[in-house]
C-alpha cells in the first residue's frame, strides 16, 4: 500500500511539474494499453482457478448488489445534503 | 461503450487463456502484474498531475462544491459496509474495498487483487479483482440506465453521484441531458475528487 500510493504521489508531483515534456505527456497517454494488459492478467489468474470460474453467476449476482447499493447510498445522501442545503437558503 | 467492450473483452480473452492450460502455474505467484500495476499508478498520477483540473480544484475550492462528492463517499461506503451483513464470505472492509472503485473499474480491480494476494491468498485476491471490475462496471450501467428517473425523483445531483468517478467524462453528456448544463461543475469537481480518493481508498480498505 505503502509503495503505490508514495508512487501515486510521487508522480502526481512529477505530472505538476513536467506538464510541457511531451515524452512525460504520451507516456501518461498510454493508460489504456497499461490498464488493457492488466485486466488480460486478472482474467489469466482467474482463468487458471477453477473455484472461481465455477461461481462465475454468483459473483455476477454479488457485483451487481455491491453497484446497486453503493449507488442507492450514494444517491439517498446526496438528495438528504441537498435537502438540508435548500432549507437553509431559505 | 465501446471502452467496456474492449474492457470486458479484454477480460474475458485473460479468463479463456487461464482456462486454456496454456499458462504455467508460476503465474500466479509472479511478480508480472505487480509491474505492470505500479506503470499504470504511475500513469494515472502523471495524468492527474499534468492535467489543469488538479490547479482549478484546488483554485475554486470551498466547501458547496465538496459536498457531492463527500456525500457519494459517504453514501457508497455505508451501504456497501451494511450490504456486508447479509452477504456470506464477505467482510465489511471488503465491501468497502469494492464500494470505493466509484466506478474506476479498471484500477480498482487490479489494485484490490495485487493488494489482496499477500494478505488473502490468490484465490480470494483474484475473486475480488474480479468482483470489483464487475460491480463498478455494474454501477456505470446503472447510473446511466437510471440516469432520467434519479434526477426526477432524487434531485439533479443525483445524477452525479450515481455516475462517481465518471461523472467527469463517460457519463457527462448523460448528466447534462437529464440534470441540466448547471450541474456540469459539480460533476467535474466529483469526478476529480473522486479519482484521486479512488487509489488511497481502494489501497486502505483492502489492506485491513
Amino acid at each position: 500500500m505503502l509503495v503505490i500510493l508514495s508512487l501515486l504521489f510521487g508522480s502526481i508531483a512529477t505530472g505538476y511539474a513536467c506538464k510541457n515534456i511531451k515524452m512525460v505527456k504520451s507516456f501518461s497517454g498510454m493508460v489504456s494499453l497499461t490498464v488493457l494488459l492488466l485486466l488480460l492478467t486478472l482474467g489469466i489468474s482467474v482463468g487458471m482457478q477453477d473455484a472461481i470460474v465455477g461461481n462465475l453467476l454468483n459473483l455476477g449476482i454479488i457485483a451487481f448488489a455491491i453497484a446497486a447499493s453503493c449507488v442507492a447510498g450514494s444517491v439517498l445522501l446526496t438528495y438528504c445534503i441537498s435537502l438540508i442545503a435548500e432549507r437553509r437558503r431559505k | 461503450m465501446k471502452w467496456i467492450l474492449t474492457v470486458i473483452a479484454f477480460f474475458c480473452a485473460g479468463i479463456a487463456v487461464g482456462l486454456s492450460g496454456a499458462v504455467p502455474d508460476a503465474w500466479l505467484t509472479s511478480d508480472v502484474s505487480t509491474i505492470i500495476l505500479y506503470i499504470l499508478i504511475i500513469q494515472v498520477g502523471l495524468g492527474i498531475g499534468m492535467s489543469d483540473s488538479i490547479g482549478k480544484i484546488f483554485k475554486s475550492l470551498d466547501l458547496s462544491a465538496l459536498l457531492v462528492p463527500v456525500a457519494t463517499v459517504a453514501g457508497s461506503l455505508a451501504f456497501a459496509a451494511l450490504l456486508s451483513v447479509v452477504l456470506n464470505g464477505f467482510s465489511a472492509t471488503e465491501c468497502m474495498a469494492l464500494g470505493s472503485g466509484f466506478g474506476y473499474y479498471s484500477l480498482s480491480s487490479v489494485l484490490i487483487s495485487e493488494i489482496k494476494e499477500p494478505i488473502a491468498g490468490v484465490q480470494k485476491a483474484a475473486e475480488l479483482g474480479m468482483l470489483a471490475l464487475l460491480a463498478n462496471i455494474f454501477r456505470e450501467l446503472i447510473a446511466i440506465g437510471l440516469a432520467p428517473y434519479l434526477s426526477n425523483k432524487f434531485g439533479r445531483l443525483s445524477t452525479v453521484s450515481a455516475a462517481g468517478v465518471t461523472s467527469m467524462d463517460v457519463l457527462l453528456p448523460t448528466i447534462v441531458r437529464y440534470s441540466g448544463k448547471e450541474t456540469v461543475p459539480a460533476a467535474l469537481i466529483n469526478g476529480i475528487v473522486l479519482e484521486i480518493l479512488t487509489p488511497i481508498l481502494v489501497c486502505y480498505f483492502a489492506s485491513l
